[in-house]
């Protein structure tokens, strides 16, 4: 796979994942831009995509001043009885989670509707094999 | 063939991406875009323009740099339409949360928990006599009316803008989107805010639990009609002569009066073995109308509610010109109940602060004139026994259907059921107590209030005085140019007694039940406006109003029914003005942040006194007594001295009214007497058995008990400062400490007028200060004097700076301009 595809690939993943935590608020769809990271290997699409899922939403909160986020998140962590910067980061980790098992969803469909081979035969056959 | 490898890659993924995605449905409060982060997105003001088109002309709104909103209209119309939509975008939370409460409705939101809270509302009838008033104002007050329409438009402009609501954190947390506003929202509140004011009914109750237990010379003595040493210092000066009119005239002694027994028969209508008989009844009516969840109130004995005022004449005055004081003492809350503004339009011109879901201003001032209010701690609540038979009770002689009210929550139905007198509180067998709380009649205060923002002089203010009430009834101090004076303003009910000597006369209010089923002892309408306690321009250069009794015995409607505060605030603002010709505005400030505590300064002498010569002190014990004999009665945070004097008093109690208290049934329901009270049986009976036979003994044991309390819970004589066990906290209403204030160390204490109370306990650190002075203004409309401060600030964001900007300035007993200050926001809200 030639590099400016990969980079495309990845950057529109990055690209969806933003507007969709910006703009669509709605975490469950943070799967859907997993699937620019289809042709890649599953041990390298769900570690990218976890953390291109977990930083779509961390960067949400940089819209905000950061010191109150921080306040917020302590406030909001005292009423539910956990950490603070537990708070900042559980809905980033939960995004980047389903963002990491998106990639892996896509790439199992990709594995079954392009050729149905093994995970092992696909990597062998893929642009960056060759 | 599909690797079974990719088969269970896409299980797993799909079952985690499911799974996950199910999980955070459940913590959409936590997302960074729609959740509670948006909410620091409201926590500053805007310049700009606001589009509202209800508006009929462009209304401008400034910020101060206290926090004060400006609003300018062109008309009555556009002004409270543009104060409900302010009034929302700062606190709408708080707002729906308060109706939410008063209506009985607060299970519908938050489930169970608000059950208790909402059947306790709902019995007392807050909505009940919401919807009445509101009726009463639509048919017969029309132009008030639609003040309140215009008010509620502007809430609702707010509401229908939903960008705005989504920054509302205290909705996103519970996860709730705000409902529309309606005039009966701001009216149910009103009744709540009156029923907190309320005085009787719940201390009415207390009151038969304490004298079935221990009977009326000890009631008498721990809590007499006119609390110990406070005859010289009631609201109005002299004997209790009203426009002339007196006890003495309707041919009664007022000493013959005031020996009376008031919960014999001839009294009550209810024989005394039968009222000793109904403490279940009594208890379960008591807790029918006490929930936790209820902000503290007037109507219980002993209520820590309270509030200071004062007027000087132009003739006490250094500025020759009329001033007055007030710092109403209500529950501290964040937000504050109070929200500071300005409101004016061609037709009035007033600042201050007005309540948080109600159009105008409470306190406050026009260029001519000031007002504020306290509580005048008088019956205007009183409780009936019934006697019933079904869904009938009697009265005079025959049975009569009780009218029945039905409502459902969670799914249950439930029922109120009233008599004449009012709701049915408790029922036990054919017996049953009514509350006869003078709200059942509609209480045109907002109507009354907005009167008052117009009003031009002092006979403009007394004019609009004749619309407030009936409830709650308030001690209005009132200064215009020229004059200064009070009144207290609204419904006292009457009942008519036939005392032993065969006189009769109308009496405000009972210590006791009334029997409900005999007319004699039904309520005969309230005290005349030209008879109600008031004074102006007084000859003695002052008056003040700090809970203490209004007026003197000689008054022609005897407060039968009252349980006036100690006096001790009253006592300090007395000594101080006496002393204070050509009181000036500094003069004002000082006393209104005076610390000191007067009942200590007569407690403690005897306690020392007592304490004197024990043998074999520790080292903390010297320590402490050192404390009480070099002590100037202050109560600041650093000083050592209020933390012995607090703690020894609070371990004599416990071995002296406590005990007894506890030894005879009636621990929890009752509070202990006054200081007062234990300073006049010391003085006068230091062997009482209330002293277990021997003052002297008792001090010395509760002085050495304290003191080792003091040792092993605070620790060394270094960690013994007031402000380490005294301490503030300004709740949220949500009552979660994350979106309170503090807790943050605090002066003052119970009895001082910069008030910090606190229960005399053993225990450390001390209960919070959760009442307190929740605005204190400083006026003189003359001279264009306009001082205020308040524990918040306007806005319900707990992140913004304006949640409680002027929270440092009210600590320190500081005060802002309520003119002149800089503007840093202007916003136009434009049609």
């Amino acid at each position: 796979m030639r590099l400016e595809f990969k980079i495309t690939l990845i950057s529109g993943s990055i690209l969806l994942s933003f507007v969709l935590a910006f703009f669509i608020h709605d975490l469950v769809l943070s799967f859907i831009p997993m699937i620019f990271l289809y042709p890649f290997k599953k041990k390298y699409s769900m570690p990218s995509g976890f953390a291109i899922g977990f930083a779509s939403y961390f960067a949400v909160y940089f819209q905000y001043n950061f010191g109150d986020v921080v306040r917020l998140s302590n406030i909001l962590g005292g009423i539910i009885g956990i950490p603070g910067t537990l708070v900042l980061l559980i809905y980033p980790l939960l995004s980047g989670i389903i963002a990491a098992f998106g990639a892996l969803l896509w790439s199992s469909c990709f594995d079954i509707m392009s050729g149905r081979k093994t995970e092992m035969n696909r990597d062998a056959d893929t642009p960056e094999a060759k | 063939m599909v690797a079974k490898r990719t088969i269970i890659s896409l299980i797993i993924a799909i079952v985690v991406i499911g799974s996950t995605s199910y999980i955070s449905t459940s913590l959409n409060v936590l997302n960074p875009s729609t959740g509670a982060y948006k909410s620091i997105d409201g926590i500053n003001f805007t310049s700009g323009t606001v589009n509202l088109p209800g508006l009929n002309s462009p209304v401008n709104v400034t910020i101060d740099s206290s926090g004060m909103a400006h609003i300018a209209a062109r008309s009555n119309h556009d002004l409270f339409f543009a104060q409900g939509y302010y009034s929302a975008s700062q606190r709408l939370f708080q707002m729906e949360l308060q109706a939410t409460l008063a209506a009985g409705n607060l299970s519908k939101v938050i489930g169970n928990q608000g059950l208790s809270s909402d059947l306790t509302m709902r019995l007392i009838g807050l909505n009940r006599y919401a919807y009445r008033l509101e009726n009463d104002l639509r048919n017969n007050y029309s132009t008030y009316y639609g003040y309140l329409q215009d008010y509620t438009s502007g809430v609702n402009a707010f509401i229908n803008q939903s960008s705005n609501v989504n920054q509302i954190l205290g909705f996103t947390l519970l996860g709730i989107k705000p409902f529309m506003w309606t005039p009966y929202d701001s009216l149910v509140w009103q009744q709540y805010m009156a029923w907190s004011l309320a005085v009787g009914s719940s201390s009415v109750l207390q009151s038969d639990l304490f004298y079935n237990a221990l009977g009326y010379q000890n009631y008498s003595l721990l809590f007499p009609y006119y609390p110990y040493y406070t005859q010289n210092v009631t609201m109005i000066p002299g004997d209790g002569t009203v426009n002339g009119y007196n006890l003495s005239d309707q041919g009664i002694n007022s000493s013959y009066f005031w020996k009376q027994d008031f919960f014999n028969q001839w009294a009550t209508g209810i024989n005394t073995s039968l009222l000793s008989s109904l403490n279940n009844l009594i208890k379960s009516a008591y807790k029918n109308i006490t929930d936790p969840y209820i902000l503290p109130g007037s109507h219980e004995l002993g209520s820590p509610v309270g509030s200071n005022s004062w007027i000087i004449t132009a003739n006490y005055s250094s500025l020759n010109a009329p001033m007055m004081a007030n710092d109403p003492h209500l529950p501290l809350l964040a937000p504050s109940l109070w929200i500071p503004f300005q409101l004016s339009d061609p037709q009035m011109n007033v600042t201050g602060w007005g309540l948080a879901g109600l159009p105008g201003i409470l306190i406050g001032h026009t260029s001519t004139t000031s007002f504020g209010l306290t509580t005048p701690e008088g019956n205007t609540a009183n409780d009936y026994l019934e006697i019933l038979n079904g869904n009938s009770y009697l009265y005079n002689g025959a049975y009569h259907p009780m009218n029945v009210t039905t409502y459902t929550l969670l799914n249950k139905q439930y029922t109120v059921y009233s008599t004449n007198n009012g709701p049915l509180i408790a029922r036990s067998g054919s017996f049953g107590i009514s509350m006869n709380w003078n709200a059942r009649t509609p209480s045109l205060d907002a109507m009354a209030e907005i009167m008052m923002d117009q009003a031009h002089n002092y006979s403009m203010m007394l004019n609009a005085l004749k619309y407030w009430g009936p409830s709650p009834t308030q001690n209005f101090a009132l200064v215009s140019l020229h004059h200064a004076g009070y009144i207290t303003a609204g419904g006292y009910p009457l009942i008519n007694e036939t005392l032993p000597d065969g006189k009769k006369v109308s009496v405000i209010g009972s210590v006791s039940l009334l029997n409900g089923s005999m007319p004699q002892y039904s309520e005969i309408g309230n005290v005349p406006f030209k008879y109600l306690p008031q004074d102006i321009n007084p000859s003695r250069g002052y008056m003040f109003a700090p809970n203490q009794p209004t007026v003197g015995m000689n008054y022609p409607y005897p407060f039968v029914g009252s349980y006036w505060a100690s006096g001790g605030r009253a006592e300090t603002i007395s000594s101080y003005l006496s002393t204070h010709k050509g009181m000036t505005i500094a003069d004002m400030e000082a006393l209104q942040s005076n610390v000191s505590d007067y009942w200590a300064t007569q407690f403690n002498p005897l306690l020392l006194n007592a304490i004197d010569g024990m043998n074999n002190l520790n080292y903390s014990e010297r320590y402490a007594l050192n404390l009480l004999q070099n002590w100037n009665y202050s109560y600041y945070q650093d000083m050592k001295n209020p933390t012995v004097y607090l703690y020894l008093t609070a371990a004599f109690y416990n071995i002296t009214y406590d005990k007894l208290y506890i030894a005879n049934g009636i621990n929890g329901e009752i509070p202990s007497p006054y200081t007062n009270s234990a300073i006049y049986m010391a003085r006068n009976d230091p062997s009482s058995s209330w002293f277990n036979g021997s003052f002297q003994k008792e001090a010395r044991t509760a002085f050495a008990t304290a003191i080792a309390f003091m040792d092993s819970r605070i620790g060394n004589v270094s960690q013994w400062n007031w402000g380490n066990t005294h301490k503030l906290e300004i709740e949220s209403l949500t009552g979660l400490p994350q979106l309170s204030i503090g807790p943050l160390p605090i002066w003052g204490g119970r009895h001082t007028v910069s008030v910090g109370y606190t229960p005399r306990v053993l225990q450390y650190p001390l209960p919070y200060v959760t009442i307190g002075s929740s605005l204190r203004t400083i006026d003189s409309p003359a001279k264009g004097i306009y001082l205020g401060v308040f524990p918040g600030g306007p806005s319900e964001n707990v992140l913004s700076y304006w949640f409680s900007n002027q929270l440092n300035y009210w600590i320190n007993h500081e005060y802002y301009n309520m003119y002149g200050l800089k503007t840093e926001v202007t916003i136009v809200y434009a049609p």
